[in-house]
């Protein structure tokens, strides 16, 4: 395989498409796991799948359809649930199965033979671009600029958003950002995992991390890590094995954190017998 | 400009039900004012008010100058799952309330966070994680934050809420220790306790009543058998 890297662009586009979406995966991936925003955010990458439709109806690029309606969603979830009228899961369900039926509908308009679908539902980075990778990255820098611009302002209000605005702090500021930036990292992460598999990519590496340190700074940064490796073990997997690799990624990324889990509550109680030995 | 903290003529509903009617009274400088009264009565309404989480409807709250604001919220509202030590909880105090880019903190904001921590006798579990912290310490991490943003009015939200006796003993001794130069104002539910602690009382069932003496509202409340004490 390392071969293969050096000899084929679009290994090398793998790999770099990897450890972008691995990026996003531990910026974005920490904010939606502490916001509890996890379930909103499989109904924004849902919800995209209404513009990537809409993208090939009206023939322009389907990426740039989805990160409209993403954004869009994230947005109307944000402002509408925040009266409190209706409440925020209500409209992520409604969000999530309108954009996939959109989707659906605009590409059984779109004249011609159907397109093959699967690489955004399921992702495919065996088939990453030069232009993909172009606003992979612009995408990214975005993400980690903002949230190293802002990150103890973020820390402040991924803690406890109360506190935040006790102080009088712009927490609708944060807020607005946080809703900008969640739909920009999916719309990376769909093209290595796809649509379906985003939120196991936004959430594992980040357990995973949480499970190890205490420290935000250092769950961000050992989640990146986690989830870089993750992904090229998944893309090995899926080169030799020749099954697809956003499958491959989740499949083995839920082992990996079933055995960290495992490793950590066995570390916790030989602590525990060691200190009661002790006593 | 008042000397205390002033209530005016507030008012605060939910749509149409209102929580706070008219409310005009103060809470006293530099003491401990408790607030009870029935679950829905408007006392979390009424600390919402004052740390700025609403705004009223009606009327208006002044305060003393120089007047700021600590606010210690109940554990159920944050996650403290959150990876962050006891240390970076209670330097989050020390942060203004701007949004500033590439904001580091500087060696006085560690100082004033070391300082806190000491305040509330929590030295010696500086880089604990809060996930692995008793509730009591927990609660006196979230005090210590506030002390460390320079707040003179402390605002704590049922902080003896799910603490053992001796937990909550410790609790109010520290706050006592306090309140020479902080306004504390504490909303619980445990009356007996609190009213033994509190310099002065309010009792909050829709309208607020003011008690320069918390014995007398307890006395009231055990002849009326409001409350179990």
């Amino acid at each position: 395989m390392i071969q293969a890297i050096f000899q084929y662009t679009f290994m090398q586009n793998a790999i770099l498409a990897a450890l972008l979406a691995s990026i996003v995966a531990g910026v974005i991936g920490t904010i939606v796991m502490e916001k509890k925003l996890v379930s909103m955010s499989g109904g924004i990458a849902h919800a995209s799948f209404g513009g990537i439709g809409f993208g090939y109806l009206l023939n322009f690029e389907p990426i740039w359809g989805g990160l409209f309606f993403a954004i869009g969603s994230s947005l109307l979830i944000s402002r509408i649930t925040k009266n409190g009228k209706i409440k925020a899961d209500t409209l992520t369900g409604i969000l999530w199965s309108f954009g996939m039926a959109l989707g659906i509908l605009f590409i059984s308009l779109t004249p011609g033979y159907m397109p093959d679908m699967t690489s955004y539902l399921f992702g495919d980075i065996l088939s990453v671009s030069n232009s993909s990778i172009l606003y992979m990255s612009i995408f990214t820098i975005i993400i980690v600029l903002l949230f190293i611009m802002f990150f103890h302002s973020f820390m402040m209000y991924l803690f406890d958003e109360d506190y935040a605005r006790s102080t009088g702090m712009n927490v609708t500021l944060l807020e607005y950002l946080v809703y900008i930036m969640i739909p920009l990292g999916i719309i990376v992460l769909i093209k290595i995992v796809g649509i379906i598999l985003t939120i196991a990519l936004m959430t594992i590496p980040v357990s995973i991390a949480k499970m190890l340190f205490n420290s935000l700074k250092k769950v961000v940064i050992s989640a990146v890590i986690i989830s870089t490796f993750l992904c090229i073990v998944g893309i090995m997997i899926s080169y030799y094995v020749n099954i697809p690799s956003g499958a491959c990624i989740i499949i083995f990324s839920t082992f990996v954190y079933f055995i960290t889990w495992l490793f950590t509550i066995g570390l916790k109680r030989s602590r525990h017998s060691h200190k009661k030995h002790h006593e | 400009m008042t000397d205390n903290i002033s209530y005016k003529d507030v008012r605060y509903c939910y749509g149409d039900v209102c929580a706070v009617h008219e409310a005009t009274f103060e809470f006293p400088k530099n003491a401990i004012t408790a607030l009870i009264g029935p679950n829905g009565g408007g006392k979390s309404t009424l600390v919402k008010l004052l740390v700025g989480l609403l705004k009223p409807g009606h009327g208006h709250i002044e305060k003393f100058e120089g007047a700021t604001i600590g606010y210690v919220p109940q554990v159920t509202t944050f996650d403290s799952s959150f990876p962050a030590t006891i240390f970076d909880l209670v330097l989050m105090g020390t942060k203004d309330n701007k949004i500033t880019p590439f904001k580091r903190y500087s060696k006085r904001d560690k100082e004033k966070a070391c300082e806190a921590i000491k305040r509330l006798s929590l030295n010696g579990l500086e880089g604990r994680s809060i996930n692995q912290l008793s509730l009591g310490q927990l609660k006196r991490g979230l005090i210590a934050r506030a002390i460390a943003s320079g707040a003179n009015i402390l605002v704590l939200d049922e902080p003896d809420e799910s603490l053992d006796i001796e937990a909550s003993k410790n609790l109010y001794e520290i706050l006592k220790t306090l309140k020479d130069d902080t306004t504390i104002i504490i909303v619980s539910h445990h009356v007996a306790e609190i009213l033994d602690v509190a310099d002065y009382a309010l009792y909050v069932m829709e309208h607020v009543k003011f008690y320069n003496e918390p014995k007398q509202l307890q006395e009231i409340l055990l002849k009326d058998g409001i409350f179990a004490l």
